[in-house]
């Protein structure tokens, strides 16, 4: 009999790797855990979140319309502070994005198995972050209406975008990103469907039926999907560093102090990787215990999450504390000034929040009573994202308030609609994810089910020895 | 089990793979061509208030383009001759005449004719005529044989790359400075090479940056 | 150990503002004040579009509504030719008028700029005497009020339109005769009448003021002059001078001692001052002498500013002062009338060794030194000054005493009493405004209520207006005709440029038609000219109009000896005035650098116009010490309730704003803001009435209470911006600038022994250009063709702002407001940066210095690497251009920017003026791109006027343009020829090449590497060694 499901495979043992499936289930329960959320009749809860989502989404569009009608000039910038929010806002989601993808890519190159049940809701958290995060630097320009000059586009005036800029780099890097990660989570998702398309009917089984591209399961279907999978797996892998790496750029590249810096990139990418399983924890606690996912989604996944938040967060702190060394051994006098100023000058409330969430409180993981602690595990991970926030919003706003010539220092504060569109921006995820739970599978059954006893070969012979 | 798809369905991939690339090309070739000037501006001749014939003045009576648009060689903007200019001969010359009703009541009145614009640069591009004709760019490069238009129409796309084809290779568009109105002038013919005309006191070296025009 | 001597000299610590020594505790607060008001727009009325306007100039459509919209589908576009064009006008091309102005009590000779009839620019005209070229914010700025919406546009009746339909001049004429035959029948032989004018130097109005005392014998005349030129005129008086005025000479001065006068900012003919002045410091390089400027005053004035020693002194102590200086001269051998010398001896002087040092270098400069008294001093310090000066034989080197045009007339005060009296019941005013100028005891209002009968010819339908039975609308100087003669006695003729936009009167047409007879002003000119001509009247009238001068002048210079008799009877009973107290406070008005005495308080250029020293816009405040501000616990932004002793209890209840180089005790104050009485839609809500606390003659009054009262009141400021929003550091502040060398600085001394500057500041050269061969990307070639450049000399510019303006006026630069200068979105291209230097608690040690900074043109620009759409980028001939029609708004470039010069139309700012101020469209520079929102915009290096230039030489068979070919707005405005602008790449040397060669040169944050085409000339500071000590902190 087993005595507590939660920690079962906390313990693992020399000679026997520990079940990441737990609670005997079978091949065919699985499927039905995880059919049973898209099956059931929609539940007022969901309802009620999905009209909340919404409205959030409505602000998101409200706030845009006005900004298209009125022009930038909404929002707090100013002539000193040309980015805040926007960028803030864009750089945050961005980095949500990179855990579905370290998850589903590097894990799964890196065989780590305990990924199988986390991957798919990260993926679609992944997307629907870059969505969100695509937003902004599509609506931060002065002239929305011409931003398709970032593409480079034959036209009349016979020019060219200027590629030595790291803006346009992101614009590359973003949307490649984007493509290869749906491509990803849509060629992982094909069995599955195909499992719904088989269990539904009417409408529902047409349009699973549609996205299932006729999948049957044949031998040969499973063998080409691998394949697909494993080349997919191994081009978003670069990919993961490559975005993060690239939006650092934006900044590295440049010539203020606090942005010129050469250490942005692994930095920007840890920085990421943590915020973004973060997420990723907040979601699935949820989703779990939304849909009874206990067996699948066990405390041992989140006991790996929490260790690689751990590890990142300590990585992005090593990063905070190298920065000031830097300004200090650089003897650059602007470096030093914008170090100090972020520590002790008008946005120190920034700065420390920062501190705070992304240095101090995630070093709690190192116990574990409280990395095997759900509300804990919740509770940080919110913390976390907080100060991810807020670290892109220290980087951005800080460097600029003061730069070269001190008679040139201002001070930048949001308006109403720097805050509603960044509020509005979680209606946009919250919605698509909403939808996702609803009419997708949130766990990848037909990975689940790779790592499970049944799946073993030998498995059925130590039954039979058992009699 | 009945399959949802019929069995044609099989082939989607197939046309899809075929089919795509094709709309592609086909629309980037269609919003290349007709979104560009060389469709949407080329052409464009506006009815003019007044039925004033070029082929007429400028083509058969072969009056110089610079007897009315006078201020080209100095100015910036080629004016539309005030109507004094039209009245000059027209108090003598088909003086009765109904066609020219608006210009002598316009004379009399003192209100201005309302010409409709046909040669139109966006207001951020500072074109300069002066600079041009005395470079000895030919009137015709610009705006097409006008002593063949009964009504005056845009001959030219006038887009920045066309703009840019000229600033970057001027000399096939360079006619000695007494030829510079003579429309029929045709360089290439004539033989004629902007290096070795001793009336040339300097390089053509036309700006090829932004401030050139923009500013 | 001179070098190190010299670093500690150079790198002094400047800190900015107060707020960067001030700890200013309400930082907490703001903080938690997150979401403040929004984004603030201008109100937007819908106006008549910018097209439709140039349609009734009957200019082309060509040259309509430049704006970067980008639109698919072209509109139909309508081309109106002239019907007959007007001779030698060839549309598109500029034509440039000869004329006069009188700005803030100067009068110099102007070159108006006009584009198809429009005005859009005024400069200075080069063969004026009093301009050379040069021109102040004010010439700047009037361009606009010529299209100023609120402009009087109809006759007033008890203040109301006598009809609701735009007026005909026909319509205005037949009121006029209907005011003319009133006249007549109340004023009679005018024993009773009263006619108020302003000084203005004019022969034909005196001339036709003649005529009108002809008709009215019993007529006084009185003039208000704003530029409060009373006392001077009356100490002169006193010496035996009969209407007489002074003529300063600053190219001949070595010493310059300024007592609360401020020859270079607001008071005198301060354009040629400015301009001989520069002289004088520009002969630094040339080893030659260079001036020493002391100045002592109650507030910061840009003599102040400039000063290389100042002392912090109240206005009522200057009197004390000068005679303890004129003990101190007789001292030293200098022979002083008696009476001075003993008064003098009797005073105990506050700082008798900064007068002593002061006495030795004016007695040391005999006929070489020149010591001013400020408009605001009474006329027996006047008087003393006057014989200082002459003692010094300075008059006839440095002073000249001339003539004045303005006929002789009755003080406003006396005509007050008049009519308090009732022996004044019938007053015409001309272009004064004395129900808001005037002194509040005077209660001018009331009075002009009670008369019989009161006309009115004014710009706006201002507060006199109002109160007048009948006002009269006038024209603007560039649409009538006139003449005017300066200090020097150089006439000119007014011409106009353009048609009244609305049908107005000039004062010579308004008085001559009271008179009943209907003479063009035209004709009243010619009339007065006629008989200077010299052989055929027309020939040289035609000359006059062309050159904007008169070959002869007018009046002469007075050398008679003064009688210093008067002057010894106005000083018995002089002595020590009484110190004011925390609880008695000094009180002083100050004319406005912006909008002078409320004239221009309607014009929106002016009123964002930063002053020089508080960078204050769009209001006037309550200037306090921060010493004072500490011990009477009040703070940037707080009310205070200021209050006057004695007779007329007035109170005044106005923002404070803490700001050093004011006077202990002593609260200063702007005039001619908070204009209740005249609802302009740009005058409406900006600062406080000063002129409520104005009383007497005198704009300085003892013994004034100042409470703090609750509320506060945002201050927009461009620099420190938002500082009540956060604590400085100050530490941090004046580190992070000793450590940057933005602004560099060397007294004379150090410059002589170490003459090359090396060693003063080795540490900010890391970035010379020899030392940065390798950088990333391939640069222009700086040796072909035009390479502009630009170096601006710290060492003369005095913080004018006249640059801002004229960028303004050349290159259709928005206004966008007080809430958005609030958010820090101020649009001006060129900035004047303000530093302080020295330490607060110590007055005398603060002096301030100024650094215009505009786009610097980087050869490696940091903003043209991060545009993604290839917007800015570089001209071959070594300028950052911005293609506006390309931008796309990310504002990288802004980011990017170590000046932070760069400029984003948050909002559609040009639009928005057009729709709030409809005419202010028609002042557009034609050759110039109004921008559209959502692109950044910056200095150009007035691309347009270099365009302009090539084509011409182009077309004349050049390519390269000769040196001065191109002259930038800033350039050709500064009264200091502080900038110059040129090609860098001349073979023969142009005077940028000349002046980037010289040790000054330095370019600011050069160990980027930006290799900046705009470069700095080292302020060099000529302090006396004997006072060194206390100025150097």
């Amino acid at each position: 009999m087993e005595t507590s499901v939660t920690l079962a495979n906390l313990e693992e043992r020399v000679d026997k790797r520990a079940p990441l499936v737990l609670g005997r289930e079978t091949l065919s329960s699985v499927t039905d855990i995880v059919a049973r959320p898209m099956e059931m009749a929609t539940p007022n809860a969901w309802w009620i979140c999905f009209l909340l989502a919404l409205s959030g989404l409505g602000i998101l569009g409200g706030s845009i319309a006005y900004l298209f009608w009125e022009g930038v000039g909404v929002w707090g910038l100013n002539n000193r502070v040309g980015w805040a929010w926007d960028i803030t806002n864009f750089v945050f989601w961005v980095g949500i994005g990179h855990a579905g993808t370290l998850i589903s890519a590097i894990l799964f190159l890196f065989r780590q198995k305990w990924r199988t049940s986390i991957n798919r809701a990260a993926e679609a958290m992944t997307i629907f972050a870059v969505i969100c995060a695509l937003i902004f630097p599509g609506i931060h320009v002065g002239r929305v209406w011409v931003a398709y000059w970032l593409f480079p586009i034959p036209n009349q005036m016979a020019m060219w975008p200027n590629f030595r800029s790291p803006l346009l780099w992101d614009v590359f890097a973003v949307s490649t990103y984007f493509t290869v990660s749906t491509l990803f989570w849509f060629v992982g998702l094909i069995p599955d469907i195909a499992t719904f398309r088989d269990r539904s009917k009417g409408v529902r089984k047409f349009v699973y039926g549609l996205f299932a591209l006729g999948w049957r399961g044949s031998h040969r279907h499973w063998l080409n999907y691998e394949r697909a999978y494993l080349i997919l797996a191994a081009l978003s892998t670069p990919l993961v560093l490559s975005v993060h790496t690239i939006v650092s750029f934006d900044f590295a590249t440049s010539q203020l102090p606090g942005w010129h810096a050469t250490i942005f990139p692994p930095y920007f990418v840890a920085g990421a990787i943590f915020s973004g399983f973060a997420m990723v924890i907040n979601l699935m606690i949820i989703c779990r215990w939304v849909f009874k996912l206990e067996h699948l989604v066990t405390m041992r996944h989140f006991e790996n999450m929490a260790k690689i938040i751990l590890l990142t967060g300590s990585i992005v702190g090593y990063a905070y504390a190298m920065e000031f060394f830097i300004a200090w051994y650089s003897g650059n006098p602007y470096e030093r000034y914008i170090f100090v100023s972020r520590a002790t000058g008008p946005y120190a409330w920034a700065y420390w929040t920062m501190i705070t969430c992304n240095v101090v409180i995630p070093q709690l993981f190192w116990v574990r009573k409280i990395r095997t602690n759900l509300w804990a595990l919740f509770i940080i991970s919110v913390f976390v994202n907080i100060g991810m926030w807020f670290e892109r919003f220290v980087i951005i706003v800080t460097s600029l308030h003061r730069t070269f010539l001190p008679s040139s220092w201002a001070y930048f504060r949001p308006t109403i609609i720097d805050i509603s569109t960044f509020i509005g921006s979680f209606g946009l995820f919250f919605t698509l994810f909403l939808l996702f739970i609803r009419f997708l599978p949130i766990v990848a059954i037909a990975e689940v089910k790779t790592v499970m006893p049944e799946a073993d070969p030998h498995n059925h012979d130590n039954k039979e020895g058992a009699h | 089990m009945t399959p949802i798809f019929p069995k044609w369905t099989n082939h989607i991939p197939t046309v899809v793979a075929v089919g795509a690339p094709v709309v592609l090309v086909s629309v980037v070739l269609f919003v290349w061509y007709f979104f560009s000037p060389k469709w949407t501006d080329v052409g464009y001749s506006p009815k003019q208030p007044v039925a004033f014939s070029h082929q007429l003045h400028a083509g058969q009576m072969g009056m110089d383009c610079r007897y009315c648009h006078s201020t080209v060689e100095r100015a910036a903007f080629a004016a539309i001759p005030p109507t004094e200019t039209c009245m000059g001969c027209h108090s003598m010359v088909q003086a009765k005449s109904p066609k020219l009703q608006l210009v002598r009541d316009s004379y009399k009145t003192g209100e201005p004719i309302e010409w409709v614009k046909v040669h139109m640069l966006p207001d951020h591009a500072h074109f300069n005529h002066s600079i041009h004709v005395n470079s000895g760019v030919n009137c015709a490069s610009c705006h097409g044989r006008i002593d063949q238009m009964k009504v005056v129409g845009q001959a030219q796309p006038l887009s920045m790359g066309w703009c840019l084809e000229c600033h970057r290779n001027p000399t096939p568009n360079l006619v000695p400075k007494n030829q510079v109105t003579n429309l029929g002038y045709n360089p290439a013919k004539e033989g004629y090479d902007p290096e070795k005309d001793p009336h040339r006191l300097r390089g053509v070296n036309p700006p090829q940056h932004c401030s050139g025009c923009h500013y | 150990m001179q070098s190190e001597n010299n670093q500690e000299k150079s790198g002094k610590k400047y800190w900015r503002s107060l707020e960067e020594l001030a700890e200013s505790p309400d930082m907490l607060a703001k903080m938690k004040n997150e979401f403040p008001s929004g984004a603030a727009e201008l109100e937007v009325t819908p106006g008549v579009d910018r097209r439709s306007f140039l349609g009734i100039i009957g200019a082309s459509a060509a040259f309509a509504g430049m704006t970067t919209t980008g639109c698919i589908r072209k509109p139909r576009e309508k081309i109106l030719p002239y019907n007959k064009r007007p001779e030698d006008l060839v549309e598109g091309k500029p034509q440039y008028y000869a004329s006069v102005g009188r700005f803030g009590g100067s009068v110099f000779g102007l070159l108006v700029t006009s584009y198809e009839g429009r005005p859009t620019k005024i400069d200075g005209n080069p063969s004026h005497p009093m301009s050379l070229g040069a021109t102040n914010t004010f010439a700047q700025a009037s361009v606009l009020d010529v299209y100023d919406p609120d402009r009087s546009q109809s006759v007033l009746q008890n203040g109301n339109a006598i009809s609701s339909a735009r007026m005909s001049m026909k319509a205005l004429n037949k009121s006029l005769a209907e005011a003319a035959a009133k006249l007549k029948e109340i004023a009679g032989t005018g024993d009773k009448l009263a006619l108020l004018i302003e000084a203005e130097p004019s022969p034909t109005l005196n001339s036709v003021i003649k005529n009108f005392k002809e008709q009215f014998p019993g007529v006084k005349v009185s003039i208000h002059d704003a530029a409060m030129r009373w006392n001077e005129a009356e100490a002169l008086r006193l010496l035996g001078f009969k209407n007489a005025q002074l003529l300063t000479r600053l190219e001949n001065a070595d010493v310059i001692a300024a007592f609360d006068a401020d020859p270079l900012g607001i008071e005198g003919d301060v354009v040629r001052n400015s301009k001989m002045f520069a002289t004088k410091r520009r002969s630094v390089d040339e080893n030659g002498t260079m001036s020493r400027v002391y100045v002592a005053e109650p507030a910061f004035t840009n003599t102040g500013a400039v000063a290389d020693h100042r002392l912090s002194i109240r206005a009522s102590a200057i009197g004390e002062t000068l005679l303890a200086l004129a003990a101190a001269l007789a001292a030293q051998g200098v022979s002083l009338p008696q009476e001075i010398v003993t008064r003098g001896q009797q005073v105990v002087p506050t700082n008798a060794s900064w007068i002593k040092a002061l006495a030795t270098d004016l007695r040391l400069n005999k006929g070489r030194s020149l010591l001013l008294v400020g408009q605001n001093q009474k006329a027996w310090i006047h008087g003393i000054a006057f014989a200082i000066n002459d003692a010094l034989s300075n008059v006839g080197n440095t002073l000249e005493v001339r003539t004045s045009v303005l006929p002789d007339a009755i003080p406003l005060s006396q005509l007050a009493s008049l009519m308090k009296r009732g022996s004044i019941d019938t007053l015409v005013t001309v272009d004064a405004n004395p129900v808001y100028t005037a002194p509040a005891d005077l209660k001018f209002e009331e009075l002009i209520k009670t008369l019989k009968f009161s006309l009115h010819l004014g710009y706006h339908a201002d507060e006199t207006a109002l109160a007048s039975t009948m006002h009269f609308p006038k024209s603007h100087f560039l649409e009538q005709w006139g003449d005017l003669v300066s200090t020097d006695g150089t006439a000119a003729i007014v011409q106009p440029v353009i048609e009244p936009l609305f049908a107005s009167l000039s004062e010579l047409s308004f008085l001559s038609g009271l008179m009943g007879v209907e003479k063009s002003s035209y004709d009243l000119v010619q009339s007065t000219w006629k008989s200077e001509a010299s052989m055929n009247f027309e020939s040289s009238w035609r000359r006059w109009l062309h050159d904007g001068v008169i070959s002869s002048k007018v009046g002469n210079t007075l050398t008679d000896q003064p009688n210093f008799a008067g002057l010894s009877q106005q000083l018995t009973g002089i002595g020590a005035s009484p110190v004011p107290t925390a609880s008695q406070m000094e009180l002083l008005l100050t004319l406005d650098r912006s909008v002078y005495d409320g004239r221009y308080a309607n014009n929106a250029w002016l009123q964002e116009i930063p002053d020089t020293v508080t960078k204050l816009t769009w209001d006037n405040a309550v200037m306090v010490s921060p010493k004072t501000a500490k011990e009477k616990g009040i703070k940037t932004g707080d009310f205070v309730e200021i209050t006057i002793q004695g007779g007329s209890q007035t109170k005044l209840k106005a923002a404070v704003f803490v700001v050093p180089g004011v006077a202990e005790n002593t609260v200063a104050m702007a005039l001619g803001y908070g204009r209740a009485g005249f609802n302009g839609r740009v005058s409406t809500g900006t600062g406080f009435n000063a002129y409520s606390l104005l009383t007497g003659d005198s704009h300085s009054a003892l013994g004034v209470t100042v409470s703090k009262v609750p509320g506060t009141y945002e201050l927009a400021t461009t620099q420190e911006h938002g500082v009540s929003d956060y604590q400085y550091d100050t530490e941090v502040g004046a580190e992070a600038l000793k450590t940057r060398g933005v602004m560099r600085e060397v007294t004379l001394a150090t410059f002589r022994n170490d003459p090359t500057l090396e060693k003063s500041f080795k540490k900010f050269e890391l970035g010379k250009k020899e030392n940065h061969r390798t950088l990333l990307w391939k640069q222009p070639n700086e040796t072909r063709g035009n390479q502009w450049g630009m170096t601006i000399d710290l060492n003369s510019c005095t913080g004018c702002n006249a640059c801002t303006a004229a960028c303004q006026a050349e290159n259709n630069i928005s206004v966008v407001g007080k809430k958005r200068v609030l958010m820090s979105r101020e649009m001006h291209w060129i900035r004047i940066d303000r530093y302080f230097t020295g330490n607060v608690d110590n007055p005398d040690s603060i002096q301030a210095s100024f650094q215009p900074l505009a786009c610097a043109h980087c050869e490696t620009a940091p903003c043209e690497q991060v545009c993604p759409v290839a917007a800015t980028v570089h001209g071959i001939e070594g300028t950052n251009d911005i293609a506006y029609n390309r931008c796309i708004g990310t504002r990288y470039c802004a980011n990017n920017c170590p000046y932070k010069v760069r400029r984003f139309n948050y909002f559609n700012y040009s639009k928005e003026n057009d729709e709030e101020n409809p005419l202010y469209a028609m002042q557009k520079n034609p050759r110039v791109t109004v921008r559209f929102r959502g692109v950044i915009e910056k200095c150009s290096y007035c691309i347009q006027r270099v365009n302009a230039a090539r084509i011409e030489a182009k077309v004349r068979g050049e390519e390269i343009l000769q040196d001065g070919a191109v002259i930038t707005a800033c350039q050709q405005v500064c009264p200091t020829e502080a900038i110059t602008f040129g090609n860098l790449a001349d073979e023969v040397d142009s005077k940028v090449k000349q002046l980037k060669a010289s040790p000054r040169n330095y370019a600011v944050l050069s160990e980027l590497a930006l290799l900046p085409r705009t470069t700095f000339l080292t302020k060099v500071r000529n302090t006396n060694p004997e006072l060194e000590p206390s100025t150097q902190l």
